[in-house]
């Protein structure tokens, strides 16, 4: 579904976002891209869905090209970019309308798919009040709905679950599950919730200052790292600090 | 798809509560010119043509300026405020973008016309003049409104805020519009001759004199008219090459 071979992003200052990354994500994956701050995952994302141009390596997403087939790309993905906006003014129904239509979705079309996203995120019943008057955690599942609107067969997910009290969490959390389940849609979520995170992705990929350190299952990562760590009920969260923790590299 | 931005776009800047404000602030103005026509003996005592000169002025001169600044906020504004991104994944072109706003801010222009026409119907009446102004507003009206938020929207491609990209639209507006405050002797000599002479904005005014006062003929006028047909050519040409740079923020 998502392959990259030896991904290079420098931005124009000179500052190294992405260094040499290869990923692979499966058809029906739920991947976890996860990494500290600052260690090139929204640089990655926005390189995969076609924003901004690689300065090397190879990415193929829906098995496109990316850099040759950026508008077809548009139609296999959905994105929920972190921390974007919303047209306020309008009511959640209104804004999944205006996306279906900028998808060329038609008139019946449309009407039918914003009640099956809005259904499926539990927005119904505020479909038509006015964003403005939304919740942060509605906010989010109103932009995993728009994501939705066109069918894609990956969605994008840059910290969907930033800022939410521990109910909007599960409750994401939830969506993305049964989206998975139910409609066989890929998922390439980033997070700082470790423990959401090895709940929900079958895969991940740990990277650090733009560099790769793991990429393998939940399991296989907890069995490889058991020996290494030795602390009894590992978790995802103590590999991760393992590999990318500083402390480490000073010792 | 294009229609729907467009549709968004006509509803977010002109049917809130800021394009209703500003078809207040249009309508407000020509009532007061128009009962300054009437009720103040030296304006009163104006003739026909003149009369609908400067009313088409100020209606020109206002709608310019709030063409400019609807479109000096309308890609900034869509930074600013994280929309961008969004609009940028789906199948939209970065040209039908930049092509959406300009539209709406052509239809804005019609509204605003519409409002003004019964003022203009009844100023030119009398002196038979209601087909030109229609002529001359719908057409050379139309071309400067296109040209400037062209402009309009280019400073706020490259622009990341909406206040940066505002304040040099209404310099630019105020720019082209110099010629209008100079004296007829300045316009003889020097820069300022050159700049009244290659001025959209002092053409379309000279046209516009031509046709009402002087009744020149077509070809004499459009003549006149080249440095507004060539700005219109250059903005709009320069607000589709910039489309290319319609671009979110970038966070990393």
């Amino acid at each position: 579904m998502i392959n990259t071979q030896q991904l290079k992003k420098v931005y124009d200052n000179g500052f190294e976002a992405v260094k040499n990354l290869s990923l692979h994500v499966h058809k029906g994956d739920i991947y976890g891209f996860l990494g500290p701050n600052g260690a090139g995952k929204t640089t990655t994302i926005r390189m995969l869905i076609g924003l901004i141009e690689p300065t090397s390596g190879e990415l193929e997403v829906s098995n496109l090209n990316v850099k040759k087939n950026k508008e077809e790309i548009k139609k296999h993905i959905g994105v929920l970019p972190e921390s974007h906006g919303y047209y306020e003014w309008m009511t959640g129904e209104e804004y999944l309308q205006f996306f279906s239509a900028l998808h060329k979705l038609d008139k019946k079309q449309r009407k039918a798919k914003v009640a099956e996203v809005l259904d499926l995120v539990s927005l119904t019943s505020k479909a038509n009040v006015k964003i403005s008057q939304y919740s942060r955690g509605m906010r989010q599942r109103l932009g995993i709905a728009r994501t939705l609107i066109h069918d894609p067969e990956i969605i994008f997910l840059d910290e969907p679950t930033l800022g939410l009290d521990p109910q909007g969490q599960k409750d994401i959390e939830n969506i993305l599950l049964n989206l998975n389940k139910v409609n066989g849609v890929t998922i390439f979520i980033t997070s700082h919730l470790l423990k959401d995170i090895e709940k929900i992705c079958n895969r991940v990929a740990i990277v650090k200052t733009g560099t790769l350190m793991e990429e393998d299952s939940v399991q296989s990562l907890l069995d490889k790292y058991k020996k290494e760590i030795h602390k009894e009920d590992l978790s995802l969260e103590d590999v991760f600090f393992h590999l990318t923790s500083d402390r480490k590299e000073e010792q | 798809m294009f229609l729907a931005l467009v549709k968004k776009e006509t509803k977010e800047h002109i049917f809130s509560r800021k394009g209703i404000g500003f078809l207040f602030v249009v309508s407000l103005l020509l009532s007061i010119l128009s009962f300054s026509f009437i009720s103040v003996k030296e304006l009163s005592l104006l003739d026909q043509p003149t009369v609908v000169m400067t009313t088409l002025k100020l209606l020109l001169g206002i709608n310019i300026l709030i063409a400019m600044v609807i479109g000096a906020t309308m890609i900034a504004g869509e930074k600013e405020k994280g929309t961008l991104e969004s609009l940028l994944l789906t199948p939209l072109t970065k040209r039908n973008i930049i092509l959406a706003k300009l539209a709406a801010i052509l239809i804005f222009w019609l509204i605003v016309t519409l409002v003004s026409l019964p003022y203009l119907f009844v100023l030119a009446y009398q002196a038979n003049l209601f087909p030109t102004v229609l002529l001359y507003l719908y057409g050379i009206g139309t071309i400067l409104i296109i040209s400037f938020s062209s402009i309009a929207l280019i400073f706020s491609t490259v622009l990341v805020s909406t206040k940066n990209a505002m304040i040099l639209a209404i310099m630019a507006f105020l720019i082209t519009a110099i010629p209008m405050f100079l004296s007829t002797t300045m316009k003889k000599s020097g820069l300022a001759k050159v700049i009244s002479e290659n001025s959209p904005v002092s053409a379309s005014m000279t046209a516009m004199k031509d046709i009402f006062i002087n009744k020149m003929a077509a070809p004499q006028v459009l003549i006149e008219l080249i440095p507004v047909f060539i700005f219109f050519l250059l903005a709009l040409f320069f607000a589709l090459l910039i489309a290319k740079k319609v671009d979110f923020l970038r966070g990393e």
